[in-house]
Protein backbone atom coordinates (compact mmCIF):
# COMPACT_ATOMS: atom_id res chain seq x y z
CA UNK A 1 0.00 0.00 0.00
CA UNK A 2 2.98 2.48 1.12
CA UNK A 3 4.43 1.40 -1.66
CA UNK A 4 1.25 2.41 -4.39
CA UNK A 5 0.56 5.64 -2.73
CA UNK A 6 4.07 6.72 -3.13
CA UNK A 7 3.52 6.31 -6.95
CA UNK A 8 0.62 8.13 -6.74
CA UNK A 9 2.23 11.51 -5.22
CA UNK A 10 5.33 10.81 -7.36
CA UNK A 11 2.71 10.94 -10.01
CA UNK A 12 1.31 14.20 -8.69
CA UNK A 13 4.47 15.78 -8.09
CA UNK A 14 5.57 15.10 -11.93
CA UNK A 15 1.92 16.46 -13.03
CA UNK A 16 2.25 19.49 -11.22
CA UNK A 17 6.02 20.15 -12.51
CA UNK A 18 5.11 19.96 -15.90
CA UNK A 19 1.86 21.94 -16.24
CA UNK A 20 2.92 25.48 -15.25
CA UNK A 21 5.66 25.65 -18.11
CA UNK A 22 3.00 24.36 -20.12
CA UNK A 23 -0.14 26.61 -18.75
CA UNK A 24 2.07 29.75 -18.60
CA UNK A 25 2.44 30.70 -22.23
CA UNK A 26 -1.15 31.25 -22.68
CA UNK A 27 -1.84 34.16 -20.97
CA UNK A 28 -4.79 32.49 -19.56
CA UNK A 29 -7.78 33.98 -17.16
CA UNK A 30 -9.10 32.83 -14.38
CA UNK A 31 -12.87 31.99 -14.69
CA UNK A 32 -14.97 31.05 -12.06
CA UNK A 33 -17.70 28.49 -13.21
CA UNK A 34 -16.85 28.76 -16.84
CA UNK A 35 -18.79 27.04 -19.77
CA UNK A 36 -20.20 23.50 -18.94
CA UNK A 37 -20.05 23.46 -15.23
CA UNK A 38 -22.24 20.28 -14.13
CA UNK A 39 -21.55 16.99 -14.72
CA UNK A 40 -23.81 14.01 -14.28
CA UNK A 41 -22.38 10.83 -14.51
CA UNK A 42 -23.12 6.73 -14.80
CA UNK A 43 -19.96 5.10 -12.96
CA UNK A 44 -19.28 1.23 -13.28
CA UNK A 45 -16.29 0.35 -10.63
CA UNK A 46 -15.14 -2.40 -9.46
CA UNK A 47 -13.16 -2.62 -6.42
CA UNK A 48 -11.04 -4.57 -3.42
CA UNK A 49 -13.15 -3.74 -0.55
CA UNK A 50 -16.69 -2.66 1.06
CA UNK A 51 -17.58 -4.88 -0.75
CA UNK A 52 -15.16 -7.05 -3.42
CA UNK A 53 -17.43 -6.49 -6.51
CA UNK A 54 -18.46 -4.61 -9.17
CA UNK A 55 -20.75 -1.84 -8.76
CA UNK A 56 -23.11 0.91 -10.98
CA UNK A 57 -23.55 4.13 -9.09
CA UNK A 58 -24.26 7.94 -10.04
CA UNK A 59 -21.69 10.93 -9.83
CA UNK A 60 -22.29 14.85 -9.99
CA UNK A 61 -19.84 17.19 -10.51
CA UNK A 62 -19.48 21.31 -10.70
CA UNK A 63 -16.62 22.73 -12.47
CA UNK A 64 -15.84 26.05 -10.58
CA UNK A 65 -12.34 26.87 -11.54
CA UNK A 66 -10.59 26.82 -15.04
CA UNK A 67 -7.15 28.83 -15.87
CA UNK A 68 -6.33 27.85 -19.63
CA UNK A 69 -5.69 24.06 -20.06
CA UNK A 70 -6.57 23.68 -15.97
CA UNK A 71 -9.39 23.63 -14.30
CA UNK A 72 -10.56 22.00 -10.87
CA UNK A 73 -13.69 20.00 -10.36
CA UNK A 74 -15.60 19.11 -7.41
CA UNK A 75 -17.20 15.71 -7.50
CA UNK A 76 -20.02 13.95 -5.50
CA UNK A 77 -20.05 10.24 -5.82
CA UNK A 78 -22.88 7.86 -4.60
CA UNK A 79 -22.55 4.30 -4.06
CA UNK A 80 -25.17 2.45 -2.35
CA UNK A 81 -25.06 -1.44 -2.16
CA UNK A 82 -27.99 -3.53 -0.98
CA UNK A 83 -28.21 -7.48 -0.01
CA UNK A 84 -30.18 -9.92 2.42
CA UNK A 85 -26.56 -9.64 4.42
CA UNK A 86 -25.69 -6.09 4.44
CA UNK A 87 -26.79 -2.66 3.25
CA UNK A 88 -23.73 -0.12 2.47
CA UNK A 89 -24.06 3.94 0.88
CA UNK A 90 -20.61 5.46 0.39
CA UNK A 91 -20.48 9.03 -0.06
CA UNK A 92 -17.26 10.56 -1.53
CA UNK A 93 -16.45 13.80 -2.07
CA UNK A 94 -13.05 14.82 -3.75
CA UNK A 95 -11.63 17.83 -5.26
CA UNK A 96 -10.32 17.08 -9.26
CA UNK A 97 -7.89 19.39 -11.03
CA UNK A 98 -7.72 18.18 -14.37
CA UNK A 99 -5.00 19.10 -17.25
CA UNK A 100 -7.02 19.52 -20.41
CA UNK A 101 -5.31 19.15 -23.60
CA UNK A 102 -2.23 17.29 -21.95
CA UNK A 103 -1.40 15.64 -25.27
CA UNK A 104 -0.24 19.18 -26.74
CA UNK A 105 2.56 19.46 -24.60
CA UNK A 106 3.93 16.94 -27.28
CA UNK A 107 3.44 19.47 -30.21
CA UNK A 108 6.96 18.53 -32.11
CA UNK A 109 8.82 17.74 -34.62
CA UNK A 110 6.99 20.10 -36.47
CA UNK A 111 7.17 17.53 -39.71
CA UNK A 112 5.22 15.01 -37.81
CA UNK A 113 3.93 16.46 -34.49
CA UNK A 114 3.78 13.54 -32.16
CA UNK A 115 0.60 14.86 -30.45
CA UNK A 116 -1.18 14.45 -34.17
CA UNK A 117 -0.10 11.25 -33.99
CA UNK A 118 -2.05 10.36 -31.24
CA UNK A 119 -4.75 12.01 -31.72
CA UNK A 120 -5.39 10.31 -35.04
CA UNK A 121 -4.49 7.07 -33.85
CA UNK A 122 -6.53 7.70 -30.29
CA UNK A 123 -9.58 9.96 -31.77
CA UNK A 124 -9.57 9.02 -35.27
CA UNK A 125 -12.56 11.60 -37.72
CA UNK A 126 -12.46 13.48 -33.83
CA UNK A 127 -9.09 13.91 -33.50
CA UNK A 128 -9.28 17.94 -33.70
CA UNK A 129 -12.83 17.72 -32.00
CA UNK A 130 -11.57 16.18 -28.52
CA UNK A 131 -10.11 17.12 -25.21
CA UNK A 132 -8.16 14.61 -23.42
CA UNK A 133 -7.18 14.88 -20.00
CA UNK A 134 -5.67 13.81 -16.85
CA UNK A 135 -6.58 14.68 -13.85
CA UNK A 136 -6.02 13.87 -9.61
CA UNK A 137 -8.58 13.05 -7.08
CA UNK A 138 -8.09 13.98 -3.72
CA UNK A 139 -11.24 13.85 -0.41
CA UNK A 140 -12.68 12.06 1.38
CA UNK A 141 -15.25 9.20 1.85
CA UNK A 142 -18.11 8.56 4.60
CA UNK A 143 -17.96 6.75 6.16
CA UNK A 144 -14.43 6.53 7.26
CA UNK A 145 -12.32 4.26 9.13
CA UNK A 146 -13.73 3.55 12.48
CA UNK A 147 -16.78 5.36 11.20
CA UNK A 148 -15.17 8.58 13.23
CA UNK A 149 -14.36 10.87 9.81
CA UNK A 150 -14.36 10.82 6.59
CA UNK A 151 -11.62 8.32 4.76
CA UNK A 152 -9.26 9.91 3.01
CA UNK A 153 -9.14 9.25 -0.94
CA UNK A 154 -6.46 9.63 -3.51
CA UNK A 155 -6.43 9.05 -7.05
CA UNK A 156 -6.06 9.40 -10.63
CA UNK A 157 -7.51 10.13 -14.29
CA UNK A 158 -7.63 9.63 -17.85
CA UNK A 159 -9.94 10.52 -19.82
CA UNK A 160 -11.38 12.28 -22.82
CA UNK A 161 -14.37 14.96 -23.42
CA UNK A 162 -16.12 15.19 -26.84
CA UNK A 163 -17.56 19.12 -26.80
CA UNK A 164 -20.80 18.13 -28.95
CA UNK A 165 -21.60 21.93 -28.79
CA UNK A 166 -20.56 25.62 -26.98
CA UNK A 167 -23.81 23.76 -24.14
CA UNK A 168 -22.70 20.62 -24.34
CA UNK A 169 -20.06 17.91 -24.17
CA UNK A 170 -20.06 14.11 -23.35
CA UNK A 171 -17.47 12.41 -21.26
CA UNK A 172 -15.62 8.98 -20.75
CA UNK A 173 -13.15 8.69 -18.01
CA UNK A 174 -11.49 5.90 -16.61
CA UNK A 175 -10.02 6.96 -13.09
CA UNK A 176 -8.29 5.12 -10.11
CA UNK A 177 -8.47 5.69 -6.36
CA UNK A 178 -7.86 4.09 -3.22
CA UNK A 179 -9.77 5.59 0.32
CA UNK A 180 -10.19 4.36 3.40
CA UNK A 181 -13.65 2.94 4.54
CA UNK A 182 -15.36 1.46 7.06
CA UNK A 183 -17.71 -1.58 6.18
CA UNK A 184 -19.57 -3.27 8.65
CA UNK A 185 -17.57 -2.16 11.64
CA UNK A 186 -14.97 -3.15 10.55
CA UNK A 187 -11.88 -0.20 9.43
CA UNK A 188 -10.31 -1.22 5.45
CA UNK A 189 -8.30 0.20 2.70
CA UNK A 190 -10.07 -0.08 -0.57
CA UNK A 191 -8.88 0.31 -4.02
CA UNK A 192 -11.20 1.17 -6.98
CA UNK A 193 -11.26 0.97 -10.87
CA UNK A 194 -14.07 3.40 -12.15
CA UNK A 195 -15.33 3.79 -15.63
CA UNK A 196 -17.61 7.17 -15.89
CA UNK A 197 -19.62 8.37 -18.97
CA UNK A 198 -21.62 11.50 -18.94
CA UNK A 199 -22.37 14.58 -20.08
CA UNK A 200 -21.42 18.18 -18.77
CA UNK A 201 -23.42 21.09 -19.32
CA UNK B 1 -26.15 -3.60 -6.56
CA UNK B 2 -24.01 -5.77 -7.76
CA UNK B 3 -23.82 -6.93 -11.17
CA UNK B 4 -23.50 -10.67 -10.63
CA UNK B 5 -26.16 -12.65 -8.87
CA UNK B 6 -27.57 -9.92 -6.05
CA UNK B 7 -30.49 -8.08 -8.21
CA UNK B 8 -32.82 -10.70 -7.13
CA UNK B 9 -32.63 -10.18 -3.12
CA UNK B 10 -32.92 -6.56 -3.90
CA UNK B 11 -36.15 -5.46 -2.47
CA UNK B 12 -38.64 -4.39 -5.22
CA UNK B 13 -38.98 -0.59 -4.26
CA UNK B 14 -35.25 -0.37 -4.50
CA UNK B 15 -35.18 -2.23 -7.87
CA UNK B 16 -38.13 0.23 -9.01
CA UNK B 17 -36.28 3.46 -8.22
CA UNK B 18 -32.13 2.19 -9.36
CA UNK B 19 -34.17 1.11 -12.67
CA UNK B 20 -35.89 5.00 -12.75
CA UNK B 21 -32.71 6.28 -11.92
CA UNK B 22 -30.72 4.68 -14.37
CA UNK B 23 -33.23 5.51 -17.17
CA UNK B 24 -33.31 8.86 -16.39
CA UNK B 25 -29.80 9.37 -16.04
CA UNK B 26 -29.54 7.36 -19.71
CA UNK B 27 -31.77 10.13 -21.09
CA UNK B 28 -29.85 12.76 -19.97
CA UNK B 29 -29.45 15.81 -21.54
CA UNK B 30 -33.48 15.23 -22.66
CA UNK B 31 -36.00 16.15 -21.28
CA UNK B 32 -37.13 17.45 -17.39
CA UNK B 33 -33.46 17.36 -16.76
CA UNK B 34 -32.40 19.35 -19.45
CA UNK B 35 -35.33 21.51 -18.62
CA UNK B 36 -34.10 21.93 -15.23
CA UNK B 37 -30.50 22.62 -16.09
CA UNK B 38 -31.63 25.26 -18.79
CA UNK B 39 -33.79 26.89 -16.02
CA UNK B 40 -30.69 27.19 -13.43
CA UNK B 41 -28.05 27.98 -15.72
CA UNK B 42 -29.24 28.29 -19.87
CA UNK B 43 -26.37 26.29 -21.94
CA UNK B 44 -27.32 28.85 -24.52
CA UNK B 45 -27.00 31.79 -22.17
CA UNK B 46 -26.42 35.49 -23.34
CA UNK B 47 -22.87 35.09 -25.12
CA UNK B 48 -22.97 39.31 -25.04
CA UNK B 49 -23.71 39.50 -21.07
CA UNK B 50 -20.38 37.52 -20.15
CA UNK B 51 -18.42 39.42 -22.51
CA UNK B 52 -19.33 42.40 -21.04
CA UNK B 53 -19.09 41.22 -17.31
CA UNK B 54 -15.39 39.68 -18.09
CA UNK B 55 -14.95 42.90 -20.23
CA UNK B 56 -12.52 41.04 -22.38
CA UNK B 57 -13.70 39.84 -26.22
CA UNK B 58 -11.53 36.45 -26.90
CA UNK B 59 -10.28 36.69 -30.21
CA UNK B 60 -9.15 34.00 -32.56
CA UNK B 61 -7.02 35.08 -35.40
CA UNK B 62 -5.05 32.29 -37.93
CA UNK B 63 -1.67 31.79 -37.02
CA UNK B 64 -0.15 31.53 -40.29
CA UNK B 65 -0.11 35.21 -41.69
CA UNK B 66 -2.46 36.04 -44.20
CA UNK B 67 -1.65 39.60 -45.56
CA UNK B 68 -3.05 42.08 -45.73
CA UNK B 69 -5.57 40.38 -43.46
CA UNK B 70 -3.28 39.49 -40.56
CA UNK B 71 0.41 40.39 -41.09
CA UNK B 72 3.22 38.65 -39.24
CA UNK B 73 3.51 39.56 -35.94
CA UNK B 74 5.87 42.83 -34.86
CA UNK B 75 7.70 43.15 -32.07
CA UNK B 76 7.46 47.18 -30.61
CA UNK B 77 8.55 48.79 -28.01
CA UNK B 78 4.98 48.03 -26.46
CA UNK B 79 5.33 44.60 -26.87
CA UNK B 80 4.35 42.25 -29.37
CA UNK B 81 1.44 43.09 -32.30
CA UNK B 82 -0.01 42.15 -34.73
CA UNK B 83 -1.96 43.73 -37.35
CA UNK B 84 -4.34 44.23 -40.39
CA UNK B 85 -7.64 44.87 -41.82
CA UNK B 86 -9.11 42.18 -39.60
CA UNK B 87 -7.27 43.31 -36.74
CA UNK B 88 -8.95 46.57 -37.31
CA UNK B 89 -12.35 45.13 -37.70
CA UNK B 90 -11.88 43.58 -34.32
CA UNK B 91 -11.18 47.13 -33.09
CA UNK B 92 -14.41 47.83 -34.49
CA UNK B 93 -16.12 45.04 -33.03
CA UNK B 94 -14.74 45.64 -29.14
CA UNK B 95 -16.09 49.38 -29.72
CA UNK B 96 -19.04 48.45 -30.58
CA UNK B 97 -19.38 45.79 -27.81
CA UNK B 98 -17.96 48.60 -25.68
CA UNK B 99 -21.01 50.98 -26.09
CA UNK B 100 -23.64 47.81 -25.81
CA UNK B 101 -21.88 47.14 -22.29
CA UNK B 102 -23.06 50.40 -21.20
CA UNK B 103 -19.73 52.36 -21.76
CA UNK B 104 -17.76 49.50 -19.86
CA UNK B 105 -14.81 48.54 -21.98
CA UNK B 106 -14.43 45.76 -23.58
CA UNK B 107 -10.55 45.02 -24.39
CA UNK B 108 -10.10 42.60 -27.51
CA UNK B 109 -7.58 39.76 -26.27
CA UNK B 110 -6.08 38.09 -29.22
CA UNK B 111 -4.66 34.21 -29.44
CA UNK B 112 -2.99 32.81 -32.20
CA UNK B 113 -4.91 29.38 -33.10
CA UNK B 114 -4.96 26.88 -36.16
CA UNK B 115 -7.83 26.55 -37.52
CA UNK B 116 -8.48 22.93 -37.03
CA UNK B 117 -8.22 23.83 -33.27
CA UNK B 118 -11.15 26.35 -33.75
CA UNK B 119 -14.48 23.79 -33.14
CA UNK B 120 -13.01 22.85 -29.85
CA UNK B 121 -11.39 26.67 -29.06
CA UNK B 122 -14.87 27.95 -29.53
CA UNK B 123 -16.84 25.39 -27.89
CA UNK B 124 -14.78 25.15 -25.09
CA UNK B 125 -15.48 29.44 -24.42
CA UNK B 126 -11.99 29.74 -24.82
CA UNK B 127 -12.76 32.39 -27.82
CA UNK B 128 -15.84 33.95 -28.40
CA UNK B 129 -15.12 34.48 -32.34
CA UNK B 130 -12.54 34.13 -34.69
CA UNK B 131 -11.59 36.53 -37.84
CA UNK B 132 -8.94 35.45 -40.21
CA UNK B 133 -9.78 36.13 -43.67
CA UNK B 134 -12.18 32.62 -43.52
CA UNK B 135 -14.66 31.79 -46.20
CA UNK B 136 -18.06 30.91 -45.25
CA UNK B 137 -19.96 27.77 -46.27
CA UNK B 138 -17.04 25.77 -47.78
CA UNK B 139 -18.49 22.45 -48.03
CA UNK B 140 -15.78 20.60 -45.76
CA UNK B 141 -16.43 18.34 -42.56
CA UNK B 142 -13.44 20.41 -40.72
CA UNK B 143 -16.42 23.22 -40.92
CA UNK B 144 -19.00 21.37 -39.15
CA UNK B 145 -20.37 22.86 -36.33
CA UNK B 146 -19.14 26.74 -37.62
CA UNK B 147 -21.13 29.81 -37.40
CA UNK B 148 -20.86 32.31 -39.56
CA UNK B 149 -21.61 36.10 -39.85
CA UNK B 150 -22.58 38.16 -42.87
CA UNK B 151 -19.51 38.88 -44.91
CA UNK B 152 -16.94 41.86 -44.32
CA UNK B 153 -15.59 40.84 -47.64
CA UNK B 154 -17.42 40.29 -50.78
CA UNK B 155 -14.32 40.41 -53.68
CA UNK B 156 -12.84 37.18 -52.50
CA UNK B 157 -12.01 34.09 -54.26
CA UNK B 158 -9.28 31.60 -55.66
CA UNK B 159 -6.33 32.66 -58.00
CA UNK B 160 -3.21 30.91 -59.40
CA UNK B 161 -0.11 32.53 -59.23
CA UNK B 162 2.96 30.95 -60.91
CA UNK B 163 6.72 31.77 -61.08
CA UNK B 164 7.34 30.26 -64.45
CA UNK B 165 6.19 32.31 -67.72
CA UNK B 166 5.80 29.30 -69.74
CA UNK B 167 3.39 28.20 -67.01
CA UNK B 168 1.75 31.61 -67.35
CA UNK B 169 1.55 31.00 -71.26
CA UNK B 170 0.40 27.69 -71.24
CA UNK B 171 -2.44 28.40 -69.08
CA UNK B 172 -3.52 31.57 -70.76
CA UNK B 173 -3.27 30.21 -73.98
CA UNK B 174 -5.14 26.59 -73.10
CA UNK B 175 -8.14 28.69 -71.49
CA UNK B 176 -8.23 30.73 -74.67
CA UNK B 177 -8.54 27.90 -77.25
CA UNK B 178 -10.89 26.33 -74.87
CA UNK B 179 -13.15 29.15 -75.06
CA UNK B 180 -13.21 29.82 -78.49
CA UNK B 181 -14.29 25.65 -78.44
CA UNK B 182 -16.93 26.93 -75.93
CA UNK B 183 -15.57 24.23 -73.23
CA UNK B 184 -16.93 24.18 -70.24
CA UNK B 185 -14.51 26.74 -67.73
CA UNK B 186 -14.05 24.14 -64.98
CA UNK B 187 -12.48 21.22 -66.91
CA UNK B 188 -10.61 23.42 -69.27
CA UNK B 189 -8.91 24.89 -65.80
CA UNK B 190 -8.10 20.79 -65.30
CA UNK B 191 -7.16 20.40 -68.59
CA UNK B 192 -4.46 23.81 -68.28
CA UNK B 193 -2.89 22.64 -65.44
CA UNK B 194 -2.89 18.93 -65.84
CA UNK B 195 0.59 17.49 -65.18
CA UNK B 196 1.17 20.91 -62.70
CA UNK B 197 2.29 20.86 -59.38
CA UNK B 198 -0.36 22.81 -57.69
CA UNK B 199 0.55 24.31 -54.04
CA UNK B 200 -1.98 24.91 -51.96
CA UNK B 201 -2.22 25.55 -48.02
CA UNK B 202 -3.65 22.85 -45.95
CA UNK B 203 -6.81 23.22 -44.74
CA UNK B 204 -7.91 26.40 -46.43
CA UNK B 205 -10.67 26.25 -48.85
CA UNK B 206 -8.28 26.32 -51.87
CA UNK B 207 -7.07 23.34 -50.47
CA UNK B 208 -11.11 21.59 -50.68
CA UNK B 209 -11.25 23.05 -53.86
CA UNK B 210 -7.93 21.43 -55.47
CA UNK B 211 -8.73 18.32 -53.75
CA UNK B 212 -12.30 18.52 -55.31
CA UNK B 213 -11.86 19.75 -59.08
CA UNK B 214 -8.13 19.13 -60.10
CA UNK B 215 -7.88 15.63 -60.38
CA UNK B 216 -5.00 15.66 -62.87
CA UNK B 217 -2.74 18.10 -61.20
CA UNK B 218 -0.13 17.08 -58.99
CA UNK B 219 -1.11 18.51 -55.66
CA UNK B 220 1.06 19.46 -52.56
CA UNK B 221 0.02 20.59 -49.22
CA UNK B 222 1.94 23.43 -47.19
CA UNK B 223 1.91 24.97 -43.51
CA UNK B 224 1.69 27.77 -45.05
CA UNK B 225 1.71 29.88 -48.01
CA UNK B 226 5.62 31.22 -47.16
CA UNK B 227 6.42 27.67 -46.97
CA UNK B 228 4.84 27.16 -50.36
CA UNK B 229 6.61 30.61 -51.56
CA UNK B 230 10.02 28.94 -50.74
CA UNK B 231 9.47 25.28 -51.28
CA UNK B 232 12.04 23.64 -53.95
CA UNK B 233 11.35 19.89 -53.03
CA UNK B 234 8.44 19.80 -53.97
CA UNK B 235 9.06 22.19 -56.43
CA UNK B 236 5.87 24.14 -57.25
CA UNK B 237 4.44 24.91 -60.56
CA UNK B 238 1.26 26.89 -59.22
CA UNK B 239 -0.30 28.08 -56.33
CA UNK B 240 -3.52 28.56 -55.66
CA UNK B 241 -5.29 30.28 -53.21
CA UNK B 242 -7.54 33.65 -51.61
CA UNK B 243 -7.40 36.10 -53.96
CA UNK B 244 -7.05 39.65 -52.43
CA UNK B 245 -4.07 37.54 -50.47
CA UNK B 246 -1.91 36.11 -53.45
CA UNK B 247 -2.81 39.57 -55.16
CA UNK B 248 -1.33 41.48 -52.46
CA UNK B 249 1.39 39.39 -52.45
CA UNK B 250 2.90 39.19 -55.69
CA UNK B 251 2.18 43.00 -55.84
CA UNK B 252 4.12 43.98 -53.44
CA UNK B 253 6.46 41.33 -51.87
CA UNK B 254 6.88 38.41 -54.22
CA UNK B 255 7.33 40.47 -56.99
CA UNK B 256 9.05 37.42 -59.08
CA UNK B 257 5.52 35.47 -58.99
CA UNK B 258 2.37 36.49 -61.23
CA UNK B 259 -1.31 35.79 -61.50
CA UNK B 260 -2.45 33.58 -64.02
CA UNK B 261 -4.71 34.97 -66.45
CA UNK B 262 -6.58 35.10 -69.51
CA UNK B 263 -7.01 36.80 -72.35
CA UNK B 264 -6.09 41.22 -72.43
CA UNK B 265 -4.35 40.19 -68.58
CA UNK B 266 -8.02 39.31 -66.95
CA UNK B 267 -7.66 37.28 -63.82
CA UNK B 268 -7.79 34.02 -63.78
CA UNK B 269 -10.90 33.55 -61.06
CA UNK B 270 -11.88 30.03 -60.64
CA UNK B 271 -14.36 30.76 -57.91
CA UNK B 272 -15.86 33.34 -55.69
CA UNK B 273 -15.56 33.91 -51.73
CA UNK B 274 -16.84 35.95 -48.79
CA UNK B 275 -14.99 36.10 -46.06
CA UNK B 276 -17.16 36.24 -42.44
CA UNK B 277 -16.84 36.41 -38.58
CA UNK B 278 -16.39 32.92 -37.04
CA UNK B 279 -18.36 31.92 -34.05
CA UNK B 280 -19.74 29.01 -32.25
CA UNK B 281 -22.75 27.58 -33.63
CA UNK B 282 -24.85 28.38 -30.63
CA UNK B 283 -23.57 32.21 -30.14
CA UNK B 284 -26.93 33.13 -31.61
CA UNK B 285 -26.65 36.63 -29.57
CA UNK B 286 -22.97 37.56 -30.79
CA UNK B 287 -23.28 36.52 -34.37
CA UNK B 288 -26.47 38.71 -34.40
CA UNK B 289 -24.68 41.69 -32.73
CA UNK B 290 -22.01 41.02 -35.19
CA UNK B 291 -24.38 41.15 -38.08
CA UNK B 292 -25.43 44.51 -36.76
CA UNK B 293 -21.98 45.83 -36.26
CA UNK B 294 -20.86 44.88 -40.19
CA UNK B 295 -24.07 46.23 -41.42
CA UNK B 296 -23.72 49.26 -39.88
CA UNK B 297 -19.84 49.41 -41.18
CA UNK B 298 -20.75 49.15 -44.65
CA UNK B 299 -24.31 51.39 -44.66
CA UNK B 300 -21.53 53.99 -43.38
CA UNK B 301 -18.82 53.60 -45.60
CA UNK B 302 -16.41 52.41 -42.92
CA UNK B 303 -15.63 48.70 -44.40
CA UNK B 304 -14.89 50.11 -47.82
CA UNK B 305 -12.48 52.60 -46.08
CA UNK B 306 -11.07 49.58 -43.93
CA UNK B 307 -10.60 47.50 -47.42
CA UNK B 308 -9.15 50.67 -49.17
CA UNK B 309 -7.03 51.52 -46.11
CA UNK B 310 -5.43 47.73 -46.22
CA UNK B 311 -5.26 46.81 -49.82
CA UNK B 312 -4.27 49.67 -51.57
CA UNK B 313 -2.71 51.97 -49.59
CA UNK B 314 0.86 51.99 -50.10
CA UNK B 315 1.97 51.16 -45.89
CA UNK B 316 4.53 49.95 -43.84
CA UNK B 317 2.97 47.29 -41.60
CA UNK B 318 5.27 47.48 -38.96
CA UNK B 319 4.38 50.93 -38.70
CA UNK B 320 0.88 50.06 -38.43
CA UNK B 321 1.21 47.46 -35.87
CA UNK B 322 3.31 49.92 -33.82
CA UNK B 323 0.53 52.74 -33.49
CA UNK B 324 -2.94 50.25 -34.18
CA UNK B 325 -1.50 47.19 -33.67
CA UNK B 326 -3.29 44.65 -31.24
CA UNK B 327 -1.19 42.60 -28.55
CA UNK B 328 -1.35 38.76 -28.78
CA UNK B 329 -0.81 36.03 -26.14
CA UNK B 330 2.43 34.05 -25.89
CA UNK B 331 0.98 31.22 -27.14
CA UNK B 332 1.23 30.29 -30.70
CA UNK B 333 4.48 32.54 -31.42
CA UNK B 334 6.35 29.88 -32.04
CA UNK B 335 3.88 28.14 -34.91
CA UNK B 336 3.29 31.95 -36.27
CA UNK B 337 7.09 32.14 -37.14
CA UNK B 338 7.11 29.13 -37.97
CA UNK B 339 6.74 29.00 -41.80
CA UNK B 340 6.56 25.13 -41.78
CA UNK B 341 7.15 22.74 -45.26
CA UNK B 342 5.37 21.33 -47.82
CA UNK B 343 4.60 17.72 -48.76
CA UNK B 344 3.36 15.44 -51.65
CA UNK B 345 -0.33 15.16 -51.09
CA UNK B 346 -1.54 11.26 -50.90
CA UNK B 347 -4.34 9.71 -53.15
CA UNK B 348 -7.40 11.97 -53.32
Amino acid sequence: MPHLLSRLWLFAITLFLLIPGYASGQEAFLEVFPIRPFSFDVAFRQQTYAPDDREIGIQAGITALRYGNLEVRTIYQFFSVHSQEFTSDQHSLYLNPRWNNFIDILDFPSRMPINRLIRHLLFGPLEDRAVPYVGLLAGGVLPGPGNSAPGGLIGGQIGVRFPVARGLSVDMTLQYAQYGVDFRGEAGQAQQWIFTTGVRF
Amino acid sequence: MDLHDRGSILSDATRVSLFALIISLALQGCGLIWDVAQFIRPVTGNDLESICERGRLHVGMAVEPLRPFVFPAVWTDEGRRVTGLDTELVREIATSLSKQCRGQPVAPVLRLVRFRDLFVELNEGKLDLFVSAVSANIPSPTRAGLAYSIPYFYDGGIIGITRRPEVAERVRVTLSKARQKQEDKLTSVQAALAGLSVAVQSGTSADVFASTHLKNATLVLCDSLPAAFESEDPAIDVILGKEPVLKFMVERVRRDWQPLVLERGKPLLWTREHYSVVTAEESYRLRGFINGVLFQLEESGRLAEIRRRWLEDVYAYPRRAASEGLPFAAEGVVQHYDQGQCRWAGPR
